[in-house]
């Protein structure tokens, strides 16, 4: 079975079949999704493109059923909290952070 | 049948042997939300553990989607049917008698899978409730998951409106394991040789490969299936929790104990793993600076894997926060909506100590926060949230710092005079 196509008779075979999902569900899908994106600095246009992707199908879906309007306040209380983000520009220091096995002899 | 006491379950429990603790559990927290499912944990573990031939098939460490995928194939459904038809309608919990070490998540009133034994246990000489997996089920991990769907047999060609299509509708996540080193292993349990035991200095399970004559009886009761049969050596094998890392014995570790490989290899940053301290009655003894004992017994954030199946589970996961409820009481126990709410507004100190994950491969035993300066503040979720640049330290088994890292962590961008320089 495993090669082939999915034995649709196979009660355990989950593939394929539709879970039941809630405005709830679809709110927190946006939460995450924004909060988790807005931490590695994604700005407020870059996640709504983010979620205007239909090949991201959670936040997608999410905003097809919240609505742009409701996706965007989320977005922005997210870009708000964990925003702005810092930019150093300048070669990573040594042994700051992370410690490398090649480097700990060093230390 | 001994009586021991699951603190997971918050009651006694029938166990086959007696009770017995190591002074240290290998223990290790998962936070779901930021895991990928790049597989670099199961690449890891692959590479080091289970490269050789008769191992095709065997992966200690893996990653599959939720609610869609397993390895084996089905894993949990099977095992919780199992359970249900052994007790019907019984896999419920009483909130009641909440007491912050021994019974932090209620008292679960079903059966565990190793007081069924009179309805189900086929033989009758089985001691734990399980289940046999077919080849079939073992062989192909993943499939079938993530499957970006578009015309047979049209190679590199995506359906033109895949959003529409049936296929992972609404919600899913990716769920990393490994063997959760149970307290109370139901592969132990199950053993008729005996031929695995817990090491008392970490708690780490192991199969003996000398006594192990391959009656896959621990692969039938391991719920989790983690614990592998190996066709051209006739034994089974499972994760050994990387132990040279562990002990500090690894010829890389330096005499520090070292976090397992898929812990080391995870970028997404989504693991820390450590060895908690144990009192003499299975609880964890009071460690309050030991991230692992925060995080599960302090912050309260991070929930064991399947709790009803009894088997004490060492691995804990920070509940992915968009999953319909249902599901994640169904698989983290009572516990998950307090969890979620915690995590979704971290305080203070959780937000120091969510920074110290893969900031270094020793395993941290101790932690410190130094405070700082108040970066801003703004409302989450309609409440207040106030970001705090506070400094995590981390500390090893030898007392000395490992590394200190801070809540606002600049992005450095590598310098225009050097940005070809590799």
């Amino acid at each position: 079975m495993p090669y082939g196509d999915p034995d649709a008779a196979d009660p355990n075979l989950l593939v394929g079949v539709s879970l039941p999902g809630d405005r709830d569900s679809d709110l927190e899908m946006a939460w995450a999704v924004a909060e988790e994106y807005a931490a590695v600095g994604y700005g407020e246009e870059q996640l709504m493109r983010l979620f205007m992707n239909p090949r991201f199908g959670g936040p997608h879906e999410a905003l097809r059923r919240l609505g742009e309007e409701e996706v965007r306040r989320v977005v922005r209380e997210c870009v708000a909290a964990w925003g702005p983000v810092r930019f150093v520009v300048e070669d990573a220091p040594d042994l700051v952070g992370l410690r490398l096995p090649r480097q700990r002899e060093e230390g | 049948m001994a009586d021991v006491h699951n603190w997971h379950l918050g009651r006694k429990m029938a166990y086959p042997y007696d009770a017995a603790y190591p002074d240290r559990q290998f223990a290790f927290v998962f936070n779901i939300n930021r895991c990928i499912a790049c597989q670099s944990c199961t690449m890891a573990c692959k590479s080091t553990w289970t490269f050789s031939k008769g191992q095709e098939h065997m992966w200690w460490a893996n990653v599959e989607t939720k609610p869609y995928g397993g390895y084996p194939q089905s894993w949990d459904v099977k095992t919780l049917k199992l359970l249900e038809e052994a007790n019907p309608d019984g896999q419920t919990w009483t909130p009641a008698g909440v007491a912050p070490r021994t019974a932090p998540w209620g008292r679960y009133d079903g059966q565990t899978i190793f007081e069924t034994q009179t309805a189900t246990l086929q033989p009758q000489s089985s001691r734990v409730l399980g289940y046999l997996p077919t080849d079939e089920e073992w062989n192909s991990p993943n499939i079938w998951e993530d499957n970006p769907r578009g015309p047979k047999g049209r190679r590199d060609h995506l359906h033109p409106t895949g959003e529409e299509l049936p296929v992972h509708k609404t919600w899913f996540f990716y769920l990393a394991r490994i063997c959760n080193h149970c307290t109370y292993p139901a592969c132990l349990a199950a053993c008729p040789r005996k031929a695995i035991y817990k090491r008392p200095e970490d708690g780490i399970v192991l199969i003996d490969q000398s006594q192990c004559r391959g009656y896959r009886k621990c692969v039938e009761a391991c719920p989790y299936k983690k614990s592998i049969y190996r066709g051209n050596t006739r034994v089974s094998e499972k994760c050994i929790a990387c132990y040279p890392r562990v002990e500090g014995s690894d010829p890389e570790s330096g005499g520090q104990p070292l976090e397992t490989r898929c812990m080391a290899a995870c970028i997404g940053q989504i693991r820390m793993q450590g060895l908690v301290k144990m009192n003499k009655d299975g609880t964890w003894a009071e460690d309050r600076y030991n991230p692992i004992y925060y995080l599960i017994h302090v912050a309260k954030v991070a929930l064991p894997l399947y709790p009803q199946f009894g088997t004490e589970p060492n691995g804990y996961y920070i509940p992915p926060r968009w999953v319909p409820r249902p599901y994640l009481r169904q698989m983290f126990g009572p516990g998950v909506d307090e969890a979620i709410e915690r995590y979704n507004h971290p305080d203070r100190e959780l937000l120091s100590v969510l920074q110290l994950f893969r900031r270094d491969n020793r395993i941290i035993y101790r932690y410190a926060v130094e405070q700082g300066p108040e970066l801003h503040r703004t409302t989450l979720r309609g409440k207040p949230f106030v970001v705090y640049d506070d400094t995590a330290i981390a500390y090893g088994k030898d007392g000395r710092e490992l590394f200190r890292t801070r809540v606002e962590e600049p992005l450095h961008v590598r310098p225009d005079k050097h940005q070809n320089s590799i």
